[in-house]
Order: structure tokens, then C-alpha cells, then sequence
């Protein structure tokens, strides 16, 4: 009898703690653009606000949204399209925290005949299996370009041999692989140049989660804010640990690349838009030191920009409430 | 200790020598040690590019056949794919076959189309590989792993041809890089069914890669498509970094451009500037895959032997130099001395001393020639002074001799004056001033039964037989004219007493007065001499002469006689030519003009001797820095009429 209470405590306690503890997955592998996360953690801004966080990251095939469908992690990273479509499919959440202010992705073409965005009508085109792609669409369908879409799951492999003409990168990843494998595409395409500067990365739980655990929520986000800004002030420290979860992550980088994605997504995280540094050869990261302000809010034009864009292509069908969808901390 | 003295180039001829004797040498050696270098240096490269290129084609070629292998043992069991198509289990086996067939298959999966087998799902792919000696099979596809989005079934598919993927790390696996063989499957109708892979481990390419080894510092790497480094002597890079991204902190940028060629499957050879190394890199592609194999040798290395050996020469030429100078300096110095010693004479017989003793030469060269024309020298020397000792002797006896013979001559004629200092009728003064010591120019005068008998005469020419003909003229002068009397008659019998001995063409001009000193009667006789000047009142005049001839040029010429009555108060001015031919420095003569122009007074007022000093002044200031080229003589007497 004492045996089976002492199981009963146990699994009660197992319970107990898995309530407490937070799973944080960010919308992709270990890499710096989620670096104010994992120093928040690496540096105990979670356990200051009494969270005990765990961090566990997507595979390219399952992604960070599957895995809150799924109920495998509580709190994710997603981009604001992604977030409203899922909304509107059904799966209701709340934006926590809007780090990212301006949109990153850039179409990259193999060869340099591919001047202007209509060279690239019917073209095949490289885009990410996983679910973040509704601002490619966006594109797509606002200019009628007629892709002929080539999933993949990550990386410039294909693009490096040759098997689709172009592909969507982000500023600071694809891009950066892209010069570094030694081609210098003499045209890119920023998204955000064709009316799409669509803000990316926020933070998000699900709604019933946000209401069971409004605090824990809210003492997620304010940690969060709280690693980014330590990261603007101390971006080489933070880089440092950035290369360490990777490290412990088994994910092959440099430090070069790394350094690269940590100044573009500060910089895009920034109010002000910051144009993209096109094509440098040398690839020469630049001195981290991005004093722009960065104010972690989504605004109500930004959330209605984005639902006005989704509902024109049919994407949604109704726009998300900025009320309901919005629960940051007011700045 | 000793101070060793280093003589100056501009004071030593053996340092001098010595030196261009270095420099010359040295030059020499450096042009030809450069054309030697230069030539070993292309050789040395040459030898280095054909080794290297010969390393790389061996592992190349390497290489190449185990991949070759691969991809014909994949070619071959697809027959059998097509074959057991109604049975899906059996794709394990063959997978499983494939494994077995070829050691460097390390996993082998065949890839199915979504819903190829539609009771199979979406995702069908049966996958054979080793887990420790054994081979397991499996699914490969799962929820988290949508094998259909990955490179390695895409890039067949789009490109419809085989593809060797960009090397990866297997992780959870065999833990070691690796890379995807996969070649697409079609049906009947030409639709892609399935994509057939083989995995390799690139664990052997790099054991291979990694055992060129030309050089201790040398090393090696090999590069995938996209740049990304698969093999390289630093493991922290490999699938971290690219050859583009690795080297953003080198200074040197021609890593790009390899970095470029490598990629373009180019093959050659670039020099790479990595942490103040300069190193060759040859590189040649893997065509099959698109990777690239590079061999970086350090410069230094590939030219150590020969650099070696430019130490040791470069040792060799300059301790040889410093024994040749010394050498050198020893045997010139030996050989140049006897010129110092020659000096040391050339001083002493400077002195005077012309018996010193000579540097005894043993050698029959150039100096042993200086030697004897030294010898020579000396002994002309002192015969040359001796004869000079001589000369100087006779000089001096033959200037004593002609002073005392000027001495006699000036004794010959009168030269105290006033010479009547009791008379006042008449006053007199003459001057002679011979050209040389002594002088061919006379005068001469007396008073005889109150007649003034005076001559002023020239002898051509000058000098000793001059003055003697002087003498020879003057004596006759005073015997004939004291015995006959009469002007003509006595130039006559002079004329023909010097005519009579002349033997030598020399003759005399002369004039000659005799003035009877009661009436002021001048008889007078010219025999080609310069007119005097005549001054009574206003300005003087030349006294009409007839010029008749000089004295002892024709015996028996008959000479013509004048006279002439000098007023009271009257001066006579007799002179030779060297007055009126005394030359300026601008060889302008001093002329009868200006000899007139010094008698314009209205009246003779200075005395004689006034006059005469007079005149000679004015030649004298005339023929100012030029040497008096002929004797001068004047005379001037004033007739003031009747005794007082």
C-alpha cells in the first residue's frame, strides 16, 4: 500500500513539474536569430521571473507551429502571417512579444540574366518546406509570378547545384550561405522593396494557454525583451553563447556566419529600415554594434496591413482582432 | 689593443685597386649567382608543379575509381529494382545486396514517389545500413523526416540525372561525413518512380587526401561545390566554414579567386598569402562530384633546398671576399712598395741630394722599367747641373766682363757736365742709355780754337760688336776731327777708316756739328741720321739735312756739308732713333710729332739738362711697361752768342 502511494506521489509530482515548465521551441534549428532567448535563459532572466524553461528546437520536416498543435512545446516563435493564418484555420493565438519590425526575405537567383522581379514569371523557385512561407505566396500572387514552387528543407543545396533557378532566402541565414559558397548573385530581391515589408518574428502561445497562465505568459515575454536588449549591449558576449547552444546542438556554423545573422535580425528588429547590405564578396561582418531602437511592439497598421494583404489573395478569410491577438506589454 | 688603420680610397692605390678590384669581383659573382638562382629557382617550381600535379592526379584518379565503383554497382542492381517492383519487401534485400557488394557502400536506400505503393503511405523508402558490423533495415521516411523535400532525392529528380550530394555529417549514424549517391529511377514512360542511393563514408577520401604529403608544413583539403571544406588540416572547419568564409580574416584576398576556381572545377595553380606564409596551391578537380582537392605548399619549403644553398654561397662569397681582400691587400702593397721608397728618393734629390741611393728592384716588370728610368734620371740630373753649374759660371764671368766693358764705354765719352763751366756761351748736356749692358749709340763733343766740335752717332745693331764699332767710331772722331776741321772732310775720312775694316756690313749714323762759338757759324754734316731739332724763338723746326749716307757702307763718298748761323739765344737738339722709335705697349712709335711738340715755348728756356730730362721723361712715360728695345741718346747745347 505504501508502495503504490509512493507512485501516486511521485506521478503527482511528475505532473506538478511538467505544469511548471515552459517548452520554448523558436521556429527554427539553433542559430543567432534567436539569440535574446537564449540568453534570457543562459543568463537566468527565465529563472528571475520564476520560469523554468525549457528550450527544444524544430526539425526542418516538424515544425515549431506543429509542435504547439501538438501540444510538445508551450511557447513558440512564428512569423506574424504564419500566425494569423493559423488563426483563421482555427488554432487561436496571441502575439506575446513582436521582436521583428521589418521582413528579411530576399529572392536569390542563380544567374545573373535575371534582372528584374518578372524574369522570374514561371520560374522554379526555392522555398522552405516548413510553414512560414505565406509572404513568398504573398509576393507570388500579388505580382502573378506564377512560381513553380521546389520545397525543400533547408539550405542552398539546391541552388548550389544548379536545380532551381532561384530561391528565397532570409537576409541573415540563406543569404549569408549563399556569398559564402562563393556566388555573388548581381540581382536579389528584397520582399520588402514590393510592398511586403511584413513584420516576422513574435512571440506566441495559444490562447487557452495565455489564459490559463496570463503571468507566466507575460514573465516569459518581459525575460525575452530583457535577453534581446542585454544582446544590443552585449553582442559579442551573446554571440558567444549562441555559438555554445549550437555547439551543444550539433549544428554545423562559423562564427563569420553567425556574427552576420546577429547584426541583420538586431537591425531588423529595429524601428527604423535598414537596407540590406547587397552582395559583399568579402562577406566582412561589419563591428556588432546596432544602436537602433528596437521597441518589441506590433502596431495596430502593422497587424492590419497584413490582414488586409492575407484577406485580398484569399489566404484568410477574416482579419485577427488586434485586441485579442495582441497582448504584449504596452511600451 | 692595436688600432688597425684603414687608409683612405682618395690617398692609397693599393686600397683604391683593391676596392674596384671587390666591386668588380662582386658584381660579377651577383649577376651570375641571380641568372643561376633564377634558372635553379624555375626549375626547383617547375619540379614542385609537376610533383604536386602528379600527387593530386593520383588521389584523383583514386578517388574517382571508388566512386566510379559505386556508381556502377548502384547501376547495376536497378535492373533488379525494376524487376521486383510487385514486391515492395524485397527492396530491402536489394538494398541489403548492394551493401554487400560493395564495401564503400555504408547505407543504400530506394526512395519511392508519395503513394508510389498505395498501401504503402507517402512515404516509402527501404533503407539498408550498417550498425557495427551488421546491416540493419529500416523506413527512412518518418513524419520528421520528409524525405521527398530533401537535396538529395530533389536534385536527381529536377535535373533528371544522377547527383552526388553535397557531403554531410551523419549524425546518430555512423558519425563520420559522408555523401549521398543518388540516381533516379524511371518507368516505361519515362516517370521518375524512384530515386536509388548508396551512401559512402568520405572517411578513406580523407585518410587518402590527407596522406600527400610533399612538404613537413604542406597540407591538404578538399572542397565541396558550395566551397564547404570536407577536408582540412584544422577539423574545426570542415562542413563549418567554406573556403570563402574561413579566410575573411586573411589580408589576402587571392584566396577568393582559388576559392572561385575550385569551385568551377578549374585545375592549376595560385600562390596564397596565409599568416605571412606564401604558399603554392595546386588544385584539380573530383569531376564526377564537383569537389576540389588542393595541396598548399609552403614557398619556403618548396625552395628550402635552395635556399640552403644560397646561404652557404652567399657564406662562402663573402668570407672568399674578405680573404681575397686580404690577400689582395698583402700582395699589392709588396708589389707598390718600392713606390713609396721612390718617393722618399724623389724627395732627397728634390733637395738637392742627387747621389741618393735608389730601391733595389729584383723583378723585371713595369717596376724594375721605373727603376731604370729613375736611374737615368738622376744621372741626367746631375750632369744637367752640373752643365748648368757651368753655364751659370760662364754667364756670370761674361756680365762681369760686360759691365766692365760698359763701364769703359761710358768712360770714352764725356760726362761731367756742365762741361765748359767757365764759359757762358755755351751750355751743353747729353745722356746715353744703352739698351743693353753695353750700347752701339756715341756722342762725343770738345772745343778746339773756339770751335765745339760734337757728334751724335748709331751703330746698327747692338749690344758688344755695337759698342765696339762705337768705340772703333768714337776714337776716330776724336783724331780726325781735332786734325782736319771741316764737318764734310772729317765724316769723309771716317767713312772711309770704317768702310776700309768692314768686313761685317755694319755702319754708323752720324751728325756732326762744328759751330764756331764767335760768329754762330754751324758747319754741319749729316751721314744718315735723324735731324735735330732746332728751337730759337717760336716754335722748333727740324734742322735741314741732307741725309747723304751712314758711315762705312761705300769707301771714298763724297759728303755733302751745310751750315747754318745760330742766332743767339738758339738750342740744338741732337738724338738717335731710339727717342722717336721708343714704342708704346700698343706699339705706337713715340715719333718726330711728339718730339716737336715738346719744343713749342716761345723761346728755349729750360737749360740743356732740363731739356734732356725732359725728353727722356716723356719716352720714357711712352714706352711705359715695354723694354727698351734701343739705345737712346740725346744731346742739346744752347748757343747764347758771344762770350759774356
Amino acid at each position: 500500500m505504501k508502495r503504490y502511494f509512493s507512485i501516486i506521489l511521485c506521478c503527482l509530482f511528475f505532473l506538478q513539474h511538467q505544469a511548471q515548465q515552459i517548452v520554448f521551441t523558436p521556429q527554427w534549428l539553433p542559430q543567432a536569430q534567436f539569440v535574446g532567448y537564449y540568453v534570457a535563459q543562459e543568463k537566468g532572466f527565465y529563472k528571475d521571473e520564476g520560469l523554468d524553461v525549457v528550450i527544444k528546437h524544430p526539425s526542418p520536416s516538424y515544425s515549431a507551429l506543429n509542435r504547439m498543435i501538438d501540444g510538445n512545446s508551450h511557447i513558440v516563435t512564428m512569423k506574424l502571417p504564419q500566425a494569423i493564418v493559423a488563426i483563421d484555420r482555427g488554432f487561436p493565438l496571441v502575439n506575446l512579444l513582436q521582436t521583428s519590425q521589418h521582413n528579411s526575405l530576399l529572392i536569390v537567383p542563380r544567374k545573373d540574366s535575371i534582372q528584374v522581379l518578372d524574369d522570374l514569371r514561371n520560374k522554379r523557385v526555392g522555398i522552405w518546406k516548413v510553414d512560414f512561407n505565406e509572404t513568398a505566396q504573398l509576393l507570388d500572387r500579388q505580382y502573378g509570378l506564377n512560381f513553380e514552387w521546389i520545397q525543400f528543407l533547408q539550405g542552398i543545396n539546391l541552388l548550389v547545384a544548379g536545380a532551381i533557378d532561384a530561391t528565397f532566402a532570409m537576409s541573415y541565414n540563406e543569404y549569408w550561405l549563399i556569398l559564402a559558397s562563393g556566388i555573388y548573385p548581381k540581382h536579389v530581391f528584397a520582399v520588402a522593396d514590393y510592398g511586403l515589408d511584413i513584420p516576422e518574428d513574435g512571440l506566441y502561445v495559444t490562447q487557452k494557454f495565455y489564459k490559463a497562465f496570463p503571468e507566466k505568459a507575460k514573465a516569459f515575454a518581459r525575460a525575452s525583451k530583457r535577453g534581446w536588449e542585454w544582446t544590443v549591449d552585449n553582442p559579442e558576449e551573446a554571440l558567444e553563447i549562441v555559438m555554445e547552444v549550437m555547439k551543444r546542438e550539433r549544428v554545423s556554423t562559423n562564427i563569420h556566419h553567425q556574427r552576420w545573422m546577429l547584426r541583420e535580425v538586431l537591425l531588423l528588429n529595429c524601428d527604423e529600415k535598414v537596407e540590406l547590405k547587397k552582395g559583399n564578396p568579402r562577406l566582412k561582418t561589419e563591428v556588432l554594434n546596432v544602436k537602433g531602437k528596437a521597441s518589441f511592439q506590433l502596431k495596430p497598421e502593422q497587424l492590419k496591413h497584413v490582414n488586409e494583404l492575407l484577406i485580398k489573395e484569399g489566404m484568410i478569410r477574416k482579419g485577427v482582432d488586434y485586441h485579442q491577438f495582441w497582448k504584449g506589454e504596452a511600451q | 689593443m692595436k688600432n688597425i688603420k684603414i687608409p683612405k680610397l682618395s690617398q692609397s692605390f693599393p686600397a683604391r685597386l683593391i676596392f674596384l678590384l671587390i666591386l668588380m669581383t662582386s658584381a660579377v659573382f651577383i649577376i651570375a649567382f641571380i641568372a643561376y638562382y633564377q634558372s635553379a629557382r624555375t626549375q626547383v617550381k617547375n619540379e614542385a608543379l609537376h610533383h604536386a600535379e602528379r600527387a593530386l592526379e593520383t588521389t584523383i584518379l583514386r578517388i574517382d575509381q571508388v566512386l566510379h565503383t559505386v556508381e556502377v554497382a548502384v547501376s547495376n542492381m536497378t535492373w533488379n529494382v525494376d524487376e521486383y517492383l510487385d514486391n515492395p519487401e524485397s527492396m530491402y534485400d536489394l538494398t541489403t545486396q548492394l551493401l554487400k557488394n560493395n564495401p564503400y557502400i555504408v547505407g543504400s536506400a530506394i526512395a519511392f514517389e508519395p503513394y508510389y505503393f498505395p498501401d504503402r503511405g507517402m512515404q516509402f523508402s527501404p533503407y539498408s545500413c550498417y550498425e557495427g558490423d551488421s546491416i540493419v533495415r529500416l523506413q527512412l521516411g518518418t513524419e520528421d523526416y520528409k524525405y521527398h523535400y530533401s537535396d538529395w532525392y530533389l536534385v536527381p529528380k529536377l535535373l533528371n540525372k544522377p547527383y552526388w550530394s553535397e557531403p554531410y555529417f551523419d549524425e546518430g549514424g555512423g558519425e563520420m561525413i559522408m555523401s549521398t549517391y543518388s540516381k533516379p529511377l524511371y518507368d516505361k514512360e519515362g516517370e521518375m518512380y524512384a530515386i536509388f542511393t548508396a551512401d559512402i563514408s568520405l572517411e578513406w577520401f580523407t585518410q587518402l587526401v590527407n596522406s600527400i604529403k610533399p612538404y613537413p608544413r604542406a597540407y591538404n583539403m578538399m572542397i565541396s561545390r558550395g566551397g564547404v571544406y570536407l577536408v582540412h588540416h584544422r577539423p574545426e572547419r570542415i562542413l563549418n566554414e567554406t573556403i570563402f568564409s574561413a579566410t575573411l580574416d586573411m589580408e589576402d584576398r587571392s584566396v577568393l579567386a582559388i576559392g572561385q576556381a575550385m569551385i568551377n572545377k578549374e585545375k592549376g595553380v595560385a600562390m596564397l598569402q596565409n599568416d605571412d606564409t606564401l604558399s603554392y596551391t595546386f588544385y584539380a578537380p573530383v569531376e564526377r562530384t564537383g569537389w576540389s582537392v588542393g595541396l598548399v605548399c609552403p614557398e619556403d619549403e618548396i625552395f628550402a633546398g635552395l635556399d640552403d644553398m644560397q646561404l652557404k654561397v652567399t657564406v662562402i662569397f663573402v668570407v672568399g671576399i674578405f680573404i681575397m681582400l686580404a690577400c689582395c691587400y698583402r700582395i699589392v702593397r709588396k708589389q707598390t712598395r718600392p713606390l713609396i721608397e721612390f718617393t722618399a728618393s724623389a724627395q732627397k734629390i728634390a733637395e738637392g741630394n742627387f747621389n741618393t741611393s735608389l730601391p733595389i728592384i729584383q723583378s723585371k716588370d713595369e717596376m724594375k722599367m721605373l727603376r731604370d728610368s729613375f736611374d737615368f734620371m738622376q744621372r741626367s740630373l746631375v750632369s744637367y747641373t752640373e752643365e748648368l753649374r757651368r753655364t751659370v759660371a760662364n754667364k756670370e764671368r761674361i756680365e762681369s766682363e760686360l759691365r766692365i766693358a760698359c763701364d769703359i764705354q761710358m768712360g770714352m765719352i764725356p760726362k761731367v757736365f756742365p762741361p765748359f763751366p767757365n764759359r757762358e756761351d755755351i751750355d751743353l748736356y747729353a745722356s746715353l742709355i744703352p739698351a743693353k749692358e753695353v750700347g752701339g749709340d756715341l756722342y762725343d763733343f770738345f772745343i778746339d780754337n773756339e770751335k765745339l766740335y760734337f757728334t751724335v752717332g748709331d751703330v746698327s745693331g747692338k749690344g758688344v760688336p755695337a759698342s765696339l764699332l762705337m768705340a772703333v767710331a768714337r776714337s776716330l772722331f776724336r783724331n780726325i776731327a781735332t786734325r782736319l776741321k771741316d764737318a764734310d772732310v772729317i765724316l769723309r775720312s771716317l767713312n772711309d777708316s770704317i768702310a776700309e775694316t768692314n768686313e761685317t756690313g755694319m755702319f754708323v749714323t752720324m751728325f756732326l756739328g762744328v759751330i764756331d762759338l764767335e760768329t754762330g757759324r754751324m758747319e754741319y754734316c749729316n751721314a744718315g741720321h735723324n735731324s735735330p731739332v732746332l728751337h730759337h724763338r717760336g716754335p722748333a723746326t727740324f734742322l735741314e739735312t741732307t741725309p747723304n749716307i751712314p758711315l762705312g757702307l761705300f769707301e771714298g763718298f763724297e759728303y755733302q756739308k751745310q751750315e747754318v748761323y745760330l742766332k743767339p739765344d738758339t738750342q740744338l737738339f741732337v738724338y738717335t732713333d731710339g727717342v722717336t722709335e721708343a714704342e708704346s705697349f700698343t706699339q705706337e712709335l713715340f715719333s718726330d710729332e711728339r718730339l716737336l711738340k715738346l719744343f713749342k715755348d716761345e723761346r728755349p728756356i729750360k737749360t740743356p739738362k732740363e731739356k734732356v730730362e725732359e725728353v727722356l721723361a716723356n719716352v720714357q712715360r711712352h714706352a711705359l711697361g715695354t723694354e727698351q728695345s734701343d739705345d737712346i741718346t740725346l744731346l742739346c747745347l744752347h748757343y747764347r752768342s758771344e762770350k759774356l
